[in-house]
């Protein structure tokens, strides 16, 4: 043990050395820290409402799935390619060192802890919406974030004892999968066929989250009961709900300890595929995170198509019939979910007159564009950089930049009628509307890869991904503003002049964004000659 | 201490210690598969201290899931010992040191700490922190001692990997494609410290495809391919036949398998 916490020892003083080596970094963990203290002192029309429980049922229903897709994501991966805790040099070294493997096990779950931790600072930045959408108070705060630390903590443990529990038995893996699917299946079956008794509406949704037998869904539900019995003050219940929650993980690890230290292999594979996407990060390589599992190649997408720059368009296209579904992916899957879940509270608001229509459209527009902002901090172009072609192919630089993300904006024009389609079905908007939004939604979509492309041209070579992220919300947060101020000026004027002209904000919006994504990416054209790695 | 010097020393140990020496590393019937497939099927192979072995083979042949299964890194079925003990208890792995196919560093801890940490992982006595220094000389990192994991190159990393696999004076050394990223002066040197642990009585596994850099410093040889050891020599028997080099023999048997 003595080893180990040498190591964490080191491994934490070191890390504040190098934090003060660089002012910078500094600066930026200061600025965090002053917003997270921000957040955390109540602003007066805040606390008002605060400590109420009228939105348990919003807040119940928020806190499932949110820490359900935690959950489920986790279950999923201890079933299929496992989860580690463990980097690559502990299994280089410490695995192979006479350290008994139960002390090395402990130290990966303290540091898994301490991840964890910085992960809940985060949700910190939260505080200001819990109080302000979910009326929660200090207590009611505390629970949110003690319950996604718990989540994230448990979570990861359980994922590593049912990875150890199945795989070397297929039987076993096929029964884990059997039950995560059916218990999944059985709560949204449920789902259903409630909300065919009820109605339908939002406040069925809200009913069913609301009943007590959702408490007992494993793990997701008993941490929705600790963190509700916590804020309605029934502390009995949270306490009980949090030892069964404790019980699962705890039993984990002393089933992991017992399987003859043949864990390591359980965490190995894990490491070395979560090292090898570190490395390629490191070096300035995307890599595609799909590509350990099945690829469909059939036709080529490419004979006939494109020349010059455009083939960057079309081998994107054939990349994504291969690894998603048709021209979406799993982002696009977030934000049909996220219209969905939209669309039925705006169907529940508008009903009962407490929304006009068109606030819902323009809600529905800047939420929705909100979400992609971060589904792309990173797309397909920052992996096209990391490779030869981009640079060598002979064409204009700004026509190779824009073809290189092309891809994007189509992808996100089918996405976003598909999500304002189901909006305007549920919310009644008129039907111009979905193609309109579509049309914005797609042109931020390439605004968003034109800040990636400045971003990349201000920072140079291989950023960190901190300065990266700081970089690209700085000057996402300035191209925007006036679209945001030319949308919303031209949206008010017609809402009170004339009605019919409404769609002429969402047009000017469409050529903003597009003008400005090509003016940038014509200001930004020397990213090719001095990013090349 | 010369590459010919070293060499005489080995024969001359050879010659007084006869066929006395002992079993390192026994691996028997050792079967790795990932799922239906097999990595590797019933391997039979033996060193002895104070000998070189060296595991050949092509790409994809099974040598890193071998050199893994002997490291206790991996599920496996049949039996692998080191000097007698089994190879995942705490007593084999005393004895075991490890050079990986690709170093990894604890990023935030410095050239010295990662020293610092082996000698209390192995819970080596006051005399390592020497042998870390000279280890630190030989390997040229003595310059760079303060500096972070993250910092090095990818060849630094490789050397301070050396350094924590030599560090607890292992009595069996187990080295994945270890001359990868090395610079020519550093392959001198490991190449010599290889034959120095070996006149020491130091069993050294080399799992490598690059034939030509374990020529003239191998007493046994195991040729992979498809996960089975289809080739296994020894050192004296090709020499007292007359035989191929190690190069010839690798072609004639992968060549004949293919």
């Amino acid at each position: 043990m003595k080893a180990l916490s040498y190591l964490l020892r080191t491994d934490i003083k070191n890390w504040f050395r190098q934090l003060l080596k660089k002012p910078g970094l500094l600066v930026l963990y200061a600025l965090c820290i002053v917003m997270v203290a921000f957040a955390l002192i109540p602003g007066g029309r805040e606390t008002m409402a605060a400590g109420s429980t009228d939105r348990l049922p919003i807040m119940r229903a928020v806190v499932f799935l949110i820490f359900g897709l935690i959950v489920y994501t986790n279950i999923s991966k201890g079933l299929q390619s496992g989860s580690t805790f463990f980097s690559m040099p502990d299994v280089n070294i410490l695995f192979t060192s006479p350290i008994r493997p139960q002390a090395v096990l402990l130290y990966g779950v303290i540091r898994q802890m301490g991840m964890s931790l910085l992960a809940t600072l985060f949700l910190c930045f939260q505080i200001p919406n819990m109080r302000n959408l979910l009326h929660l108070d200090g207590k009611g705060i505390f629970a949110v974030i003690s319950g996604w630390f718990i989540v994230l903590v448990c979570s990861q443990v359980i994922s590593l004892s049912i990875y150890s529990l199945t795989a070397p038995h297929p039987k076993r893996r096929k029964t884990g999968n059997y039950l995560l699917y059916g218990i999944t299946g059985a709560f949204v079956l449920g789902m259903i066929a409630f909300l065919a008794y009820k109605g339908g509406d939002m406040h069925a949704v809200l009913d069913y989250f609301a009943m007590p037998f959702v408490n007992y869904v494993p793990i997701v539900g008993w941490i929705l009961a600790y963190v509700t019995g916590i804020i309605t003050g029934d502390y009995l219940t949270a306490l009980l709900f949090l030892v069964l929650l404790l019980f699962f993980p705890v039993l984990g690890i002393v089933f992991v300890r017992r399987t003859d230290s043949d864990y390591y292999e359980d965490v190995l594979q894990a490491t070395e595929r979560t090292y090898a996407i570190r490395q390629a990060a490191k070096d300035g390589k995307a890599t595609m995170k799909n590509s350990q599992g099945k690829v469909r190649t059939g036709k080529s997408g490419l004979v006939g198509k494109g020349q010059g720059a455009s083939v960057f368009f079309y081998r994107h296209l054939t990349e994504q019939r291969r690894t998603g579904l048709m021209i979406l992916d799993k982002s696009s899957l977030i934000i049909i979910a996220a219209a969905v879940i939209g669309g039925l509270i705006f169907q529940n608001l508008t009903g009962s007159g407490e929304l006009e229509p068109f606030a819902v459209s323009l809600i529905a527009v800047g939420g929705l564009s909100y979400l992609l902002y971060f589904l792309t901090i990173s797309g397909k172009f920052t992996q096209e950089l990391s490779k030869p072609f981009l640079y060598l192919i002979p064409a204009p630089d700004v026509l190779k930049l824009f073809y290189s993300n092309l891809s994007v904006v189509l992808k996100s024009f089918v996405e976003g009628l598909i999500a304002f389609g189901i909006i305007t079905f549920f919310a009644g908007l008129p039907a111009w509307y979905m193609l309109m939004a579509a049309l914005v939604y797609a042109s931020i979509s390439l605004l968003y890869a034109a800040i990636s492309i400045l971003t990349q041209r201000i920072l140079g070579g291989n950023p960190s991904k901190v300065f990266q992220t700081l970089i690209y919300m700085l000057c996402g947060g300035i191209l925007l503003v006036p679209s945001l101020a030319a949308f919303g000026i031209l949206e008010g004027v017609f809402y009170f002049a004339n009605r019919n002209l409404l769609y002429v904000g969402y047009m000017a919006a469409v050529v903003y964004n597009f003008g400005i994504s090509f003016l940038v990416m014509y200001l930004a054209r020397g990213v090719l000659q001095e990013s090349g790695s | 201490m010369s590459f010919g010097r070293t060499m005489y020393l080995h024969v001359l140990m050879h010659a007084i210690t006869g066929n006395r020496r002992t079993m390192m590393l026994q691996v028997s019937h050792l079967t790795k598969k990932y799922g239906s497939t097999a990595a590797n099927e019933d391997l039979n192979f033996s060193l002895q201290a104070g000998e070189i072995g060296v595991l050949l083979g092509p790409n994809g042949a099974g040598k890193s899931t071998a050199i893994k299964c002997i490291m206790g890194l991996l599920r496996f079925s049949g039996n692998i010992e080191i000097d007698g003990h089994a190879n995942k208890s705490e007593a084999a792995k005393k004895i075991m040191g490890y050079v990986p196919e690709l170093p990894a560093l604890y990023e935030l801890l410095t050239v010295e700490e990662h020293a610092e940490f082996i000698i209390r992982a192995y819970k080596l006595d006051k005399s390592a922190y020497a042998y870390a220094d000279e280890l630190m000389d030989r390997l040229e990192l003595t310059d760079i001692r303060t500096k972070l994991g993250k910092e090095l190159s990818k060849g630094m990393q490789q050397k301070v990997s050396i350094m924590c696999a030599l560090l607890p004076r292992p009595k069996m050394l187990l080295l994945d494609e270890p001359l990868v990223g090395l610079d020519p002066h550093a392959i001198k040197e490991l190449k010599n410290m290889l034959l120095e642990l070996r006149t020491q009585g130091t069993a050294v596994f080399v799992s490598t495809h690059m034939i030509d850099s374990v020529e003239g410093m191998w007493d046994q040889a195991f040729i992979m391919v498809k996960g089975h050891i289809v080739a296994a020599r020894s050192r004296e028997e090709e020499e007292q036949n007359g035989k191929e080099s190690l190069e010839d023999l690798f072609f004639s048997v992968t060549e004949g398998n293919a």
